[in-house]
């Protein structure tokens, strides 16, 4: 009988913390992004105020960009996250294979006035980012002066980070190879131009060492475990702001992104994702992430209301834009399975 | 009076010859089953302490290797998402492409796995085989929901190769023809490094993969060296303590003994804080004026050495601490006193009976060694990493289990093989001794 009785009772609790637990998870909005200071940024300029304004419970969850697991949750029909941060590039392959929803032709966010670029068929952009370099100052005599620089270990001798991916890796390595910006993707779909793409990287390789979140190049900077790495621009500003890290970035040649957020297929909460996609969108909404990152806004009526101090910081200052590339989401939905293979056996070896 | 039983038993015999005659079968096989059950209850109730051990065998070893061996060989998306297109395919000679009806039997098939969900993985499956295979599969997924006449096979054909040229050509309909069963050795047969990728045209992809083979040989090597070296720092370290006695053996048995204590994860971070650039190693020898600027330390291959053989030193220390103590020292002794010189008087004495403590402690750090994880990942670089960490990879992140498991099977049977004689051969040459 004794155990009976606490056999009834460990399951009435369960069956009490299951009830309570319930509706925080039917309720609720779970946002994921890239962790750290983009995080903290995109938490202070999109997702308190829209709790607070909305009186709902956003759950946070960070990753990396990794698909498989977005896969993993769309293919099993239990999807946990409703809205996702991304980059053009994942947006587009996700997109492509099906796991997003097709939010891009909703009137809210046709007629919110983005910059080119910034709508795709499945994603809403939120800010511009750039992939930039970034060093210690007192590491050269001479500081480089563009993305390319990272190349030369003649004149910048010592270890350099690159993130762990093809993607911005092998556009750069075309752009030191002579490859015009213009040419870059033509060139990148080429056998030949791949071909081209790894060799250059092989001339640097002993030298490179791999990052995976966007929080690990300021750390390696500090540490003084590379000298060089390239990062994303905010990161960088974060440190130097925060940390007093003291580091140097160079902005020619740099890698412009998006940062947007899709909703997955099957999303448990799907108005209400699109309703904050929607308010991070609204002009006002929309500037205030430069008050807490240096990324631009993507809302053309936003760009007037972004403080004046910040300004020369974001990645769009006509004085930071020379020769910038934008990443071509499209591009790597269509190669993005072929060149991931290849990234990884080359990385491998 | 002596024997009172022998006497009654004889006289027995004597007097009922006649019925103990007739009765002695049924009575032998009485009390013949009655000693088997009795010992065969004996033998259970003597397991019974065992079977904890063997229930935990079950679950934690035969039930997981299983598993895992299972999913290794287990390769049905296919046969299960396109079951009457495999079948139709088998009359299909490999020329060329299929007879027209089959693309109408594949479109519905697809259609139909586009409903269920299936097609996803579906197309996965195909993308591992032939290059750019999921968007042939979704992309016909995609293209056959489009207005056409569903009623004509050769609408179906046109609609098919519209949506992807491969369609038109063998190489994906020979995947298909292939996979009609629920088991193949494909994952097998990719993870020892066979090329298994295919162009669309049939011919073997030119597209870089990971090549398992060296992934394997590193995988090995690491092991070996890491082990040879092991052996070497540990042999000293063993004679040492098995020697001394008291207070000096129970404190150098403690440091030995201490990383055993501490977490693998923070022993491995340690390394990093000791290895890193700006880091103890570089710093200290950089004050002493030894080297101009910081060596590359971290994320090497010497790194991942020099980390691993901390871990590993007390597995193979123990088991030679363990060997060596119980070889008598008076036969040392009488070596030298025969005129051997000390370094002979080892060789030829003790280093001969250590030999199954160094075997046991090098095969104990060999096998375990295959299997590292967190310490290259964590010390080594991208070209040092080890199986593990390629089975971690492919579970966590590609999310491609089969291939995962098919590694990790070649990986246990791998270390199986070489542990199993030499650990029969350890066992059979230290019984004595230990």
């Amino acid at each position: 009988m004794p155990r009976a009785r606490s056999f009834k009772q460990s399951f009435l609790v369960g069956l009490v913390l299951t009830a309570v637990s319930f509706p925080a998870l039917a309720d609720g909005l779970t946002v994921v992004s890239w962790g750290g200071a983009l995080q903290e940024a995109q938490t202070k300029a999109f997702l308190d105020p829209y709790a607070k304004a909305n009186n709902i419970t956003v759950t946070q969850d960070t990753w990396s960009g990794e698909l498989a697991k977005l896969r993993a949750m769309v293919d099993s029909g239990n999807v946990a996250w409703d809205v996702i941060d991304v980059d053009p590039q994942t947006g587009a392959t996700a997109c492509d294979q099906g796991l997003l929803e097709k939010i891009g032709a909703d009137v809210a966010f046709k007629s919110a006035g983005l910059v080119d670029g910034a709508l795709t068929d499945c994603a809403v952009g939120t800010s511009v980012y750039a992939t930039i370099l970034a060093f210690q100052k007192q590491a050269f005599p001479k500081a480089p002066t563009k993305l390319t620089d990272i190349f030369d270990s003649t004149a910048f001798p010592g270890k350099r980070g690159f993130r762990k991916s093809p993607v911005d890796t092998l556009e750069l390595a075309l752009l030191a190879d002579g490859v015009a910006a213009s040419d870059v993707y033509t060139t990148l779909a080429t056998p030949a131009g791949v071909d081209r793409a790894f060799k250059k990287l092989d001339t640097i390789k002993k030298d490179i060492v791999w990052w995976e979140a966007g929080a690990q190049p300021p750390q390696l900077l500090k540490s003084g475990e590379v000298k060089m790495a390239l990062a994303w621009n905010g990161r960088i500003a974060d440190a130097n702001a925060k940390e007093n890290a003291d580091l140097g970035i160079a902005w020619t040649n740099q890698i412009r992104g998006f940062d947007m957020w899709v909703i997955p297929s099957g999303s448990k909460n799907l108005a209400a994702a699109k309703d904050f996609v929607a308010f991070s969108v609204k002009p006002d909404v929309n500037a205030t992430l430069s008050n807490y990152i240096a990324y631009g806004p993507t809302v053309k009526a936003a760009s007037d209301l972004v403080a004046k101090d910040v300004l020369p910081n974001l990645p769009s200052a006509p004085q930071n834009s020379e020769g910038a590339l934008a990443q071509d989401g499209a591009f790597w939905a269509k190669n993005g399975d072929a060149l991931n293979a290849r990234f990884s056996s080359w990385i491998s070896q | 009076m002596t024997l009172p039983y022998g006497d009654v038993g004889l006289v027995m015999t004597q007097n009922d010859a006649h019925g103990a005659k007739a009765a002695a079968p049924t009575a032998r096989v009485v009390v013949r089953s009655s000693i088997r059950s009795d010992s065969h209850r004996r033998a259970v109730r003597a397991a019974l302490p065992a079977a904890p051990l063997l229930i935990f065998l079950l679950l934690f070893l035969v039930i997981p290797i299983g598993s895992i061996v299972h999913t290794a060989v287990s390769d049905g998306e296919i046969a299960r998402a396109l079951p009457l297109t495999t079948q139709a395919l088998q009359a299909w000679d490999g020329d060329d492409v299929p007879v027209t009806a089959v693309y109408m039997t594949l479109g519905q098939e697809l259609e139909a796995a586009g409903h269920a969900g299936s097609i996803r993985p579906l197309g996965r499956r195909v993308g591992y085989e032939l290059s750019r295979g999921a968007n042939v599969i979704l992309g016909a997924q995609r293209t056959l929901s489009k207005d056409f006449d569903r009623a004509d096979p050769q609408a179906w054909k046109a609609q098919l190769i519209k949506a992807d040229p491969a369609w038109g050509q063998s190489g994906v309909w020979s995947i298909i023809r292939h996979y009609n069963g629920r088991y193949s050795a494909f994952y097998l047969r990719w993870a020892t490094g066979f090329p298994v990728k295919i162009e669309a045209d049939g011919r073997l992809s030119q597209e870089a993969s990971y090549d398992f083979r060296s992934i394997y040989l590193r995988t090995i090597l690491i092991s070996l060296v890491v082990t040879g070296l092991t052996i070497l720092i540990g042999y000293p370290v063993a004679y040492v303590i098995a020697n001394s006695s008291g207070r000096t053996a129970a404190v150098l048995l403690f440091f030995i003994l201490l990383p055993f204590w501490t977490s693998l994860l923070v022993r491995t971070m340690s390394w990093i804080v000791f290895l890193q650039t700006n880091g103890v190693l570089n710093n200290t020898l950089a004050r002493t004026g030894l080297i101009p600027e910081p060596l590359p330390l971290l994320y090497t291959r010497m790194a991942t050495i020099i980390a691993m053989i901390q871990i590993q030193l007390p597995f193979t220390v123990l088991p030679m601490i363990s060997v060596m103590r119980a070889i008598p020292t008076n036969q040392v002794k009488a070596a030298r006193s025969l005129g051997a010189g000390p370094l002979r008087a080892h060789a030829t004495i003790f280093l001969p009976q250590s030999i199954p403590g160094i075997a046991a402690g090098g095969l104990l750090t060999f096998v375990l060694c295959l299997g590292f994880y967190l310490t290259p990942a964590l010390v080594g670089g991208p070209s040092d990493q080890m199986v593990s960490f390629f089975i971690a990879r492919f579970t966590n992140e590609d999310l491609n289990w089969g291939l995962a498991s098919a590694l990790s099977v070649i990986l246990i049977f791998g270390a199986g093989l070489v542990a199993l004689p030499l650990a029969r051969h350890v066992a059979r040459h230290s019984s004595d001794r230990i």
